[in-house]
């Protein structure tokens, strides 16, 4: 047995579908294990209990339910005792051999519109769906997640719409990544998509200038085909065409062309409404370097405080007199060289000069720094209000009286706009006072600060006035962030008015485009940039749509390799199950230039050589019956790929299907078994339950009976072939046999059958003494050995030449067990007659 | 990336000519191992998309 594959070691199961209140638990030890049970006796309900308790869900459901509600209340046991709980429990090898525990208990069953809920516990501690990964247990692809062939999930293939038959191919393949990459790298193509840039779009719009020359000279700057040098050429084409509107000759250079349009313009549109008026910069805030101020300002502040006022004042005397070569050579006491007074430089006096000089030097320093930081200041201010001053729109330099005369106002606006955009002129008329008024406290500021720094630098020792300063631009900054605020709103509310007022004036002017045109025309360079832009995108987008054609054709081809590789395998189980037949699958394959659509081909021949056949689909040409191989054969190549471990089939072969059934029996269970699978096989079939009971004795298989006698009670599953009868009708194939190691094997077997001989013999005794707790396995390891048995069952035998027959059966089974001589084919018969007299005579199991 | 993801993206890329958009951007997936995947795959096409805009504008110079 493989130990890299997971295996079931028992299930328990109670409460769910057919089983009712008396927990049932099936241990399996063989490789291979039949459960034989007449129709509607649990078979299925097994089956799907280990479904339920590996998806929490059933897959029938699924893939038989018309309607939400047919499958409401179907999970519980309609005889269950209230309060009685609803679960499936196993334990379950991993492929590293460790066992874990698996216990699934029902919350609430399936409703009317509503699903089942489950609890799930992976040794003994809540899990969620990912309880199985982590304990090395890969689930499959849904719809059947788990590997258990049921007769609903056998034709799932071929019932299965294409795009799901698809999908399950592609998950059986694990060819889902690559579809994850194709889709990942065709997103990009969004990224590369870029939205028009401003110049882009006016562009765009100058195009559309009422003037078919001027298109003729725009128009094939977009078609991207066109070399860029093209660009001034193109935009002064179309200003000339536009100044010789009104001049027989335009201006010669391209400022001037853009000058003489634009003034042009202003005329044109003035006539209907002066939209020059509503022109200005964006403000932009001044950028104070507070801290470097503040750090000169208070610097200055300290050393003035150092220096007394007569020392400032006598600072460069100082200086002079400290030049005065005697003094510099240090000769000793000198006359004054100021006022005369004889040796009055004494070299005490000097130092002393010197000391409050130094001092003073440091503050004329600083009172420089501050100067220059001041300067740095006031220039800063001067910056600020010059930005205030063309922030504001050009109409605020223009008195009321004459902003009517040149019409523009509020009410004009009113006239031009239609009803549906008056809003507008509200809304923007309300934002400017507020702007308005944030700009005005600017400047009120600004002009307090200058007014202060005008001051005499000198003024500044004073800690106090510093103080001032810097509340003064405290206020001024936070003033600036308001204002700028401000004006985003007001820009916002501008833009609107500015775009509907433009499209009625051009409309009325005949100047659509014009101003587009005089903004590409003063921004050639920015537009070339963009439209060179705009072609490398499009070209990298060309090139990107043809990578992921590219891609598509190479995920293509690798899925086609998979695809024959899957494709060969359940050829190859196809051939273990119905070999030499003229009719015989051939391939399954994605439909060609159709990824999502997987046919299943079929070859017709004439003879069973399968000489030049005919390829068809197999959706027309199958039986039923093939039907049914088809999809046992498919379910086995996945199970194998998969690793799964163990399967469950749950009838697989129809039983009108004899030839199909001896395939199955011969060569596809024996392959499984081969390939370290744990085979788990429900059948009515009793013709092949003993068939595979005599063909798999050798693996010791497992035969279970599952029977519903009583439904209010459930269905019971029993071991049938743990009883003497069956034990002995087991090995007696193997006890005549020439084969050393076949005898060997029914020395095995036999010794087994006197163990349980003897077990069955003091149990029943002990029941029948009172004891009823008397259990066949209370009788294990050492004390499971005929050495410990035969003297406990001697007081129990009915003729004392019994204990003498059993103490030679033992000596007869004992060189077998320990690898000696074996013994011979009429020792044997004579100790499988004994045995079966004895289970006569005590009426054993 | 698992055993077997890595077996298909190297079956995908020797499918794929060496060189081409289709490949780079292919092989930086699979260098990107699942992180940053979309910044990977950006990054290539900016490469590209730097490329063709030099090559627009060599074009244009050219004919200067």
């Amino acid at each position: 047995m493989a130990l890299n594959m997971p295996r079931i070691n028992w299930i328990e199961i109670q409460g769910f579908r057919a089983f009712g209140k008396n927990l049932q638990r099936v241990d399996f030890s063989s490789s291979i294990s039949v459960l034989w049970g007449p129709n509607s006796q649990g078979k299925t309900s097994f089956a799907e209990a280990v479904e339920f308790l590996f998806t929490g869900a059933i897959v029938r459901k699924e893939l038989l339910a018309s309607g939400q509600d047919e499958f409401a209340d179907s999970l519980r046991n309609t005889y269950l005792p209230s309060g009685q709980p609803v679960f499936i429990a196993a334990e379950v090898l991993d492929s590293e051999g460790i066992p874990h525990s698996i216990r699934r208990t029902l919350a609430s069953d399936f409703g009317k519109k509503t699903n089942c809920t489950s609890t799930l516990e992976i040794d003994g501690k809540p899990a969620g769906a990912d309880g199985f990964a982590r304990i090395g247990i890969t689930l499959s692809q849904p719809p059947m997640a788990v590997p258990i062939l049921m007769q609903h999930t056998l034709g799932y293939l071929f019932t299965a719409k294409p795009s799901e038959r698809s999908l399950y191919f592609k998950a059986l393949l694990e060819v889902d990544d690559l579809d994850v990459l194709r889709n990942t790298i065709s997103k990009r193509d969004a990224i590369l998509q870029k939205a028009d840039t401003a110049f882009v779009k006016k562009l765009r719009v100058a195009a559309t200038i009422d003037n078919q020359d001027i298109k003729n000279s725009l128009a094939p700057l977009l078609q991207l085909d066109e070399t860029y040098p093209n660009v001034p050429p193109a935009i002064t084409d179309a200003l000339d065409l536009l100044a010789l509107y009104d001049s027989f000759e335009a201006p010669l250079d391209t400022a001037s062309k853009i000058e003489f349009v634009e003034q042009l313009l202003q005329q044109k549109q003035a006539m209907t409404f002066p939209l020059v008026q509503l022109k200005r910069d964006t403000f932009v805030a001044a950028t104070i370097e507070d801290d470097d101020l503040w750090t000169t300002l208070d610097n200055f502040v300290e050393q003035s405080k150092k220096v007394d006022a007569e020392v400032k004042q006598l600072s460069s005397l100082f200086t002079e007199v400290l030049k005065v070569p005697a003094v510099v050579a240090n000769v000793g006491a000198i006359d004054c060289p100021v006022c005369g007074t004889e040796e009055a430089l004494t070299l005490e006096r000097v130092q002393v000069i010197r000391n409050q000089l130094e001092t003073s030097q440091a503050y004329v320093r600083a009172q420089g720094s501050a100067k220059k930081s001041l300067q740095q200041l006031d220039s800063e201010i001067d910056t600020l209000e010059r930005n205030v001053s063309v922030a504001l729109p050009n109409f605020r330099g223009i008195p009321q009286k004459q902003r009517k005369e040149i019409g523009f106002s509020t009410e004009r606006m009113r006239v031009l706009l239609p009803e549906e955009q008056q809003d507008l002129i509200q809304t923007w008329y309300r934002e400017l006072r507020l702007f308005l008024r944030a700009m005005k406290q600017l400047s009120k500021m600004a002009t307090a600060i200058k007014e202060t720094v005008k001051q005499d630098a000198g003024t500044f020792s004073s800690a106090q006035v510093v103080e001032e300063l810097r509340a003064l631009l405290i206020g001024l900054i936070n003033q600036q962030t308001h204002t700028a605020e401000q004006e985003k709103a007001y820009a916002h509310a501008e833009q609107a008015l500015k775009e509907a007022l433009k499209s009625i004036v051009d409309a009325r002017s005949s100047t659509t485009g014009w101003q587009e045109l005089i903004d590409i025309a003063k921004n050639q360079y920015a537009l070339c940039s963009d439209l060179v832009d705009l072609k490398a995108r499009a070209v990298v987008i060309n090139e990107l749509t043809k990578a992921i054609q590219k891609i598509d054709r190479a995920k293509e081809e690798v899925m086609n390799d998979k695809f024959a590789g899957m494709s060969q395998e359940i050829q190859d189980w196809w051939e273990k199950l119905r070999p030499d037949e003229p009719v015989f699958f051939s391939g399954v394959k994605p439909r060609p230039q159709a990824v999502r659509t997987i046919d299943f081909k079929v070859s017709l021949a004439e003879t069973s050589e399968r000489l030049n056949p005919q390829v068809r689909d197999v959706i027309a040409i199958f039986s039923v019956s093939q039907m049914h191989c088809l999809g046992l054969a498919a379910f086995l190549a996945r199970s194998v790929r998969e690793k799964c471990g163990f399967v469950i089939l749950d009838d697989p072969i129809l039983s009108s299907d004899e030839d199909h059934r001896t395939n199955f029996v011969h060569g596809g269970l024996e392959a499984l078994i081969d390939a370290g699978f744990q085979v788990i096989l429900l059948t009515q079939d009793q013709r092949l339950r003993k068939e595979l009971g005599h063909l798999y004795a050798h693996f010791d298989i497992d035969l279970f009976d599952i029977t519903m006698i009583v439904p209010a009670d459930g269905c019971e599953v029993n071991k049938t072939a743990d009883s003497i009868s069956s034990m002995l009708s087991k090995v007696k194939p193997f006890v005549g046999n020439a084969n050393l190691e076949m005898r060997k094997f029914a020395c095995e077997k036999l010794r087994d059958v006197s163990e349980r001989v003897c077990k069955e013999i003091i149990v029943k005794n002990r029941m029948q003494n009172g004891d009823a707790t008397a259990a066949i396995t209370d009788y294990t390891d050492t004390k499971g050995t005929l050495e410990y048995l035969i003297p406990e069952a001697a007081p129990f035998l009915t003729d004392k030449s019994h204990h003498g027959k059993l103490k030679v059966i033992a000596q007869t089974l004992n060189p077998g067990k320990h690898d000696d001589t074996v013994p011979t084919k009429e020792a044997l018969r004579q100790v499988d007659g004994d045995l079966r007299y004895f289970r006569k005579e005590y009426r054993l199991s | 990336m698992d055993a077997a993801q890595a077996e298909n993206l190297k079956l995908l890329i020797s499918r794929i000519e060496g060189g081409t958009l289709a490949h780079k951007l292919v092989t930086k997936y699979g260098e990107a191992d699942g992180k940053n995947v979309e910044n990977a795959l950006d990054s290539v096409l900016e490469a590209r998309l730097t490329e063709v805009r030099h090559g627009i504008e060599h074009a244009a110079n050219k004919l200067d």
